[in-house]
């Protein structure tokens, strides 16, 4: 192999590479706009993780994470979820959440990830 | 990383409980293609331009507060100082551009529009003077519109001229409007060393560098630094409580900052500047009285209280700079004394007094704001109180500003109300002895030589 060639065998894979990175960078920008924070708290009982994925079912939600405990009776959790595929606006999944919450007598607040990560990575 | 649950517990408990919130998305709106010589026609310009750039503002900024989970409480239009807007119409009553620039802020659903305003630091022009002489008229016959008067810079000195009118004009805008207490005076604010990117009211207005304006973000959060400060206990030295403070100064500002983009993205304008201030409310726990209170002062206003201003002011700045890097405005603490239930209290109990706030605004922004006086306060000792706040920024490079209400047929110790963010105390003391001779001098406070820095 030729000296020549050597070099644009080197620099073809720096090219791709950062080509890679950047179509990383890319789908981690989209990801962050569509994923979003669901917190559930209130006074622990059956059926409240049901209720709220049944919802996210309904409309399409993908659930990503989830993170549950007890605190002295009350109930909290807190859930990842990428809303991409979701047939109706976010503002209208929003809603429904907020209103399924005040009629199970649960705090439910939803917001997208990024103020988190915003807030908490420098 | 992933963020993890106690994280996002931090963050809902300081929105929910601690009360932070985008205090205004503020956008700027470029006016000095609405000159003319027929002031009907100026007005009907800039009504306008403002009825169709900022005809989204509103409805974006609820719909970004409402899916980023954070209030967003005002939505304000700031424009291109009026007195360069007018300089052309041949009338020297500008009240018909006030009228209208309020209607278009009435008509869009925005809180406040700043702009009303001249910079008159040096001297004043024709325009700059019939501005001025505007203001009490055009205040009284509006309800959101803001007005700033520029009478000061480092580089230039004090226009002492300009600070006497401006004793007068208060007065006046105060006996217009003297049902409401004078409330006209706290939509008007006298300067030194004026920002031309202040997204806060009353001061706002887009100055000449700063193109078609875009978008400028307030952020607020007394209630989320006191609890930490609370929070920390009673033990802990100050390097400690200030570098906690200066962590809540970041997270607040971070949010502040991802708020105002997506707003401007959504509206298809630059984003312009975040202003660190800690701006507080007449909420119960809203309030910069308290956290100075939880770093260990019994009331504020007793000794200590510019030292422990002066650690809240810069740990503010540094968490909010690190945060981003479009800081600008007035970024420091707030001290205005009726939108803060405690600085209200302090006062009306005695604590608090007028030279203590002026000490205070030596190490804080911004100035002697919303400071309750007795109605028969005279013009020459306003003019006085505005000469030392001009002074206190000339020298010290720094802004200040005065925003005073003498409030008409009102003695020490009596309540006034506004209403709203504006909020609402007691009449206090102001020193009786007369300067009137000092101001009726006039001319010029030369720059001072810190005013050299080339």
């Amino acid at each position: 192999m030729t000296k020549k060639s050597k070099t644009d065998n080197v620099q073809g894979t720096i090219r791709l590479m950062a080509a890679q990175a950047r179509s990383i960078a890319d789908s981690r920008r989209i990801s962050a706009e569509s994923r979003v924070v669901i917190a559930v708290i209130g006074r622990d009982k059956a059926g409240i993780m049901a209720g709220v994925t049944a919802i996210l079912a309904k409309r399409n939600a993908n659930i990503l994470d989830v993170n549950q405990t007890i605190m002295s009776d009350l109930f909290t959790m807190v859930m990842l979820v990428d809303i991409k595929g979701i047939h109706v606006p976010f503002s209208d999944l929003k809603t429904e959440l907020e209103e399924h919450g005040r009629q199970s007598d649960l705090s439910i607040i939803v917001q997208h990830e990024e103020i988190f990560k915003a807030m908490h990575r420098v | 990383m992933a963020i993890s649950s106690e994280e996002i517990f931090e963050t809902l408990g300081m929105i929910h409980a601690q009360r932070l919130d985008i205090r205004t998305v503020t956008m700027g709106v470029d006016l000095h293609d609405c000159a003319g010589s027929d002031i009907r026609s100026v007005a009907r310009k800039a009504y306008e331009k403002v009825m169709r750039s900022a005809e989204k503002l509103v409805p974006t900024a609820e719909a970004v507060a409402r899916e980023y989970g954070i209030p967003i409480v005002n939505k304000r239009v700031s424009v291109t100082p009026v007195a360069w807007v007018a300089a052309a119409c041949e009338t020297r009553d500008y009240s018909p551009i006030a009228r209208d620039l309020d209607r278009a802020a009435r008509e869009l659903g925005i809180d406040f529009i700043g702009g009303f305003s001249a910079l008159v630091q040096k001297d004043m022009t024709p325009a700059g003077e019939a501005l001025i002489r505007s203001i009490p008229c055009a205040l009284a016959e509006t309800s959101r519109l803001c007005s700033s008067v520029n009478v000061g810079t480092t580089k230039a000195g004090i226009n002492m001229n300009a600070v006497a009118l401006m004793g007068q004009i208060i007065k006046e805008a105060a006996d217009l409007t003297a049902e409401s207490g004078g409330s006209a005076c706290a939509r008007l604010v006298v300067f030194c060393n004026a920002v031309e990117d202040n997204p806060f009211m009353a001061g706002a207005f887009l100055g000449a560098g700063e193109g078609d304006g875009g978008l400028s973000v307030g952020i607020s959060g007394p209630g989320t630094i006191r609890a930490v400060v609370q929070a920390m206990g009673r033990d802990l030295d100050l390097q400690t409580v200030a570098e906690e403070i200066k962590r809540v100064a970041f997270k607040i500002t971070r949010a502040g900052e991802l708020v105002g983009r997506k707003c401007a993205a959504r509206l298809g304008v630059p984003f312009n500047i975040i202003d660190l201030s800690l701006a507080p409310t007449p909420a119960p726990g809203d309030s910069v009285a308290d956290i100075l209170e939880a770093l260990g002062l019994d009331r504020v206003g007793c000794p200590g209280t510019t030292a422990a201003l002066a650690l809240l002011n810069d740990a503010v700045k540094r968490g909010g700079a690190m945060a981003t890097s479009h800081a600008g405005g007035m970024s420091g603490a707030f001290i205005p004394v009726s939108e803060d239930a405690t600085m209200a209290r302090r006062a009306a109990e005695g604590a608090l007094t007028i030279e203590k706030l002026e000490a205070m605004t030596a190490v804080c922004s911004v100035g002697l704001d919303m400071v309750i006086v007795p109605g028969d306060t005279t013009p020459e000792t306003i003019s006085g109180i505005i000469a030392d706040e001009a002074a206190i920024g000339m020298i010290n490079k720094k802004t200040t500003a005065v925003r005073l209400i003498p409030a008409p047929g009102k003695k020490v110790g009596d309540v006034v109300d506004f209403g709203g963010l504006l909020g609402g105390g007691a009449v206090m003391p102001v020193n009786p002895h007369s300067c009137a001779i000092f101001i009726r001098r006039g001319g010029r406070i030369p720059a001072p030589l810190q005013g050299l820095s080339n």
